[in-house]
């Protein structure tokens, strides 16, 4: 297990006239080295979530267990302390009690995190990230994280070049101003500041927005093979052919709360409604043509391909 | 030339004097059509909405939109004519509510004062806007932004509309809502001539002509049937085919040719 | 990053929302005047801020503003006021003050601590006169009302119509360009950037990695608004008519006549030396006397 929340409650700016509940009770579990996929409607507490792995939002409530290292509310000890008094308090409920010794529990298994340690495991690559770029030198600007964690300023260049390569940014670019990139190189450029870090997590807000088919294509496969070296990958978007494609676990959120959590297979097989809005055209299609009785075994279909294979053998043994 | 609604000859454009965006392209547009313009990122698309709108001036090459002259001299007198909308919500969002966006058009063109309000609650409503026209930006989605952004431009009456990726930061349902509304504004105003800009190849299927720029430059152009077809063409330079052409494609690959020229078409081909 | 609360336009339809912005504007410069009255008597004074005290108060009230929000803003004022009386109670000499105590070697006197309380009950009525004026205009209005204030500088061919834009423009995203501050925090505190600690040169780091692409997203923004503004049509320097207008109404005409009326007032309590003190010591002994 990679990541953990548990009974985690979220709301922005608590007692004020801008008190706004964004996640609620939320239990679930990342597994270590997956490549899980979080998906929901915008609003539906995606970007809150996320943001609770490193440490950005603290939980207004429960706590998040990050490689083994717990982020809580308030100090570690007074959490504590107040989870002990919510147990011997005779007007809780049983259930708020139960919750109580829940988190207790954790509390007594782990330790408290360390901002810096967790922040340099836990690399967020956010929306349109090539608006954080802002060093001199492309070189310079990609250091700037493994030197904020402690690394001498050749290690840093050393991790920052490995890193360009890894996103396909050669030597040319190392010495030229940010600034003066493409967009789609900005983005690169921006994606690997984050892999310079070495993160054993790499959270992604949607790393494709805006690419056009090729580059968001060839962005992922360069996720996957991230992924594939081993490392745990959470990947935030709307982009379902991105979830079928890679992901082997996925969350569903809706409202603030954790939906379900499955596998993609099994999300396609069975999807409501409004939903349909977002399945990639070629499931659209096959739903559709299941609609009209057509006997397509959908999760075993990857492409226009298998589909013409599919239909083949179908029509051959009619 | 009467039914010419655009025209470029030998136009080029460069932003910074070395490189051309722009490389000698010449086109023409018919008035009424329903225009798809596609081409990977920095192929010139959103360039050559600038240029069209008169918000840029071609290096070289001469630019005309209804046989008038896109030029200092006639800017304002065309002005009226056209119409954008851009891809960033917020960054073409004047107001400071729904209803002084729509109204910021107006004031550019000096429309009285006391007829404004059913003008624009008129479009508000037919971008399904009347609910929210006190809303401040910062409480409306994107897509509904760009709801906005397309009444402000309504409002004035273009006969040319521009969409320059318009639906390119909006979440899936954003999407969906832009590409109805441009297809109900299609239905509803024959005379329009509208140019979408995007790299989703999806949304370019209904329109009468698709023209593919590539490096600065025209690579094709011509109906999506006859475009589409040329899949191979496409992907060398970054470019898909929409599902119905991929569909086809592969079922050719293994011997069935279909004949469908829509995907609902195509459902009861496959399956009667 | 949007909680700031306090002053901010509260939407309603009280009868001072409905005045016109210009109205608010001169009353606000006239009455903050008013604030700086001053009477020869110690207890003139005392009645004189507290009468102005009450009138902002039913102010208040007709325009729903809640006062506790007001009271918030009093908690910062405390220090502020404790440290000014133990300045003043050492600087400030005046020539007819009385001795109060002595500590000491130390004399105390009344008059730094009369002038201490003057300067906090100033500060209230100033803050709480803004706040009417700020929780009751709509930001955009406030804009136009000081647009047309500065007509008269078009003589000097002040750029009135573009600075008044540009201040509409501000308005309008200021509060996107603290969502995106926000944004790029997030980003930088991720990549292990402390805003709050850390040595000098660290904290420079972490500014100069904020300011860059808030400027950035700054210059963005004004190319592709000044692109989508001459799409619309817009020309600096050419006419063009208003959606919002303001109408001065009888309601205006009304509040501007009791605003004069106060000031008026004022002036002639204080030319005239009226001293209400005495009056109010007697009423006082008179209520007094009855109850026993």
């Amino acid at each position: 297990m990679a990541v953990k929340f548990k009974h985690v409650n979220f709301t922005y700016s608590p007692k004020s006239p801008f008190e706004h509940d964004a996640l609620f009770d939320i239990n679930l579990e990342i597994d270590k080295n997956s490549f899980t996929a979080v998906i929901g409607h915008t609003g539906s507490g995606k970007s809150t979530l996320i943001q609770h792995i490193n440490a950005l939002l603290l939980p207004t409530n429960g706590v998040v267990n990050v490689n083994e290292t717990l982020i809580t509310p308030i100090r570690f000890r007074k959490y504590r302390r107040y989870l002990e008094k919510t147990i011997k308090n005779k007007k809780k409920t049983n259930e708020q009690k139960e919750i109580a010794r829940n988190l207790l529990d954790e509390i007594n298994n782990f330790n408290p995190y360390k901002k810096k340690k967790l922040r340099s495991e836990v690399g967020i690559v956010f929306q349109f990230p090539e608006y954080q770029l802002f060093e001199e030198t492309v070189l310079k600007d990609v250091s700037f994280g493994p030197r904020n964690f402690g690394k001498t300023k050749e290690e840093a260049i050393n991790l920052a070049k490995e890193a360009l390569n890894r996103v396909g940014i050669d030597e040319t670019y190392y010495e030229r101003s940010p600034f003066e990139l493409s967009g789609g190189e900005k983005r690169r450029v921006a994606i690997a500041g984050i892999l310079a870090m070495k993160p054993s997590i790499l959270i992604l807000d949607e790393p494709t927005a805006g690419l056009d088919p090729l580059s968001s294509l060839k962005m992922m496969e360069l996720f996957f093979e991230i992924y594939r070296q081993g490392i745990t990958i959470i990947l935030v978007t709307h982009d379902m052919n991105h979830v079928l494609n890679y992901s082997t676990h996925v969350i569903v959120m809706r409202d603030g709360k954790v939906e379900r959590k499955t596998t993609p297979r099994e999300l396609f097989a069975d999807l409501k409604g409004e939903d349909v809005i977002s399945l990639p055209p070629l499931y659209k299609f096959m739903h559709d043509l299941v609609d009209r009785g057509c006997p397509l075994k959908i999760d075993k279909i990857n492409n226009e391909k298998d589909l013409a294979r599919a239909i083949k053998g179908l029509k051959g043994n009619a | 030339m009467k039914n010419v609604a655009i025209s470029l000859k030998n136009v080029s454009y460069s932003y910074d004097k070395k490189n051309d965006v722009i490389k000698n392209v010449s086109l023409d547009i018919e008035k009424g059509k329903f225009i798809s313009v596609i081409g990977h990122n920095g192929s010139g698309k959103s360039t050559f909405a600038k240029l069209i709108m008169g918000l840029l001036e071609p290096k070289e090459g001469e630019i005309k939109i209804f046989d008038l002259p896109l030029d200092g001299e006639h800017i304002s007198q065309i002005r009226p004519y056209l119409g954008i909308v851009f891809q960033n919500p917020d960054n073409q969002f004047i107001g400071a509510t729904v209803r002084d966006d729509i109204a910021f058009g107006l004031e550019n063109q000096c429309y009285p004062q006391n007829k404004m309000d059913p003008l624009i609650e008129e479009y508000a409503s037919r971008v399904g806007m009347s609910e929210l026209l006190d809303k401040e930006p910062g409480n409306l989605s994107g897509g509904q932004k760009q709801r906005v952004a397309i009444a402000g431009v309504l409002a004035m009456h273009p006969k040319i509309i521009v969409f320059d990726e318009a639906t390119a930061m909006l979440d899936p349902q954003g999407k969906d809502d832009i590409n109805k509304l441009i297809e109900l504004m299609r239905k509803k105003n024959e005379e329009l001539t509208l140019i979408t800009i995007t790299h989703n190849v999806e949304e370019t299927q209904t329109s009468d002509e698709v023209i593919v720029f590539n490096e600065g430059e025209i690579y094709m152009r011509g109906k999506p049937e006859d475009v589409f077809l040329k899949a191979d063409k496409l992907r060398s330079i970054r470019l898909d085919t929409p599902l119905l052409y991929r569909v086809k494609e592969a079922f050719l690959s293994v011997g069935i040719k279909l004949k469908s020229k829509s995907i609902d078409e195509l459902k009861e081909e496959i399956w009667p | 990053m949007r909680n700031i609360s306090l002053g901010r336009y509260l939407p309603n339809n009280t009868l001072i929302h409905r005045l016109d912005p210009r109205l608010k504007f001169i009353s606000l410069i006239i009455m903050m005047s008013m604030v700086f009255f001053r009477f020869p008597s110690v207890g003139m004074n005392f009645i004189y801020y507290g009468i102005l005290f009450i009138v902002l108060l039913i102010l208040m009230r007709i325009g729903k503003i809640r006062i506790k929000s007001l009271f918030k803003q009093l908690k910062a004022l405390w220090f502020m006021m404790i440290f000014l009386l133990i300045v003043n109670l050492f600087t400030y000499r005046v020539a007819d003050q009385n001795e109060l105590f002595a500590i000491g070697k130390f004399i105390v006197y009344d008059a730094p601590i009369y002038q201490t309380f003057y300067i906090f009950i100033r500060l209230l009525l100033m803050v709480s006169l803004t706040m009417i004026l700020t929780s009751t205009t709509r930001p955009l209005d406030l804009t136009s009302a000081i647009e047309w204030f500065m007509y008269p500088l078009k003589l000097i061919k002040f750029p009135v119509h573009q600075i008044a834009m540009t201040l509409s423009l501000a308005l309008r995203f200021i509060p996107l360009l603290l969502d995106e501050t926000g944004r790029i925090m997030n980003a930088q505190e991720s990549r292990g950037v402390d805003f709050k600690g850390g040595r000098f040169s660290e904290k420079i780091r972490a500014i100069v990695s904020l300011m860059v692409p808030l400027f950035v997203t700054a210059f963005t923004l004004s190319e592709d608004l000044s692109f989508a503004m001459e799409a619309r049509g817009y020309d600096p320097s050419a006419k063009r008519t208003r959606y919002r207008v303001m109408k001065f109404r009888l309601r205006d005409l009304f509040s501007f006549i009791f605003i004069l009326a106060c000031l008026t007032g004022s002036i002639l309590l204080l030319v005239f030396h009226v001293d209400f003190a005495p009056f109010i010591i007697d009423l006082f002994n008179l209520i007094k006397g009855l109850f026993k």
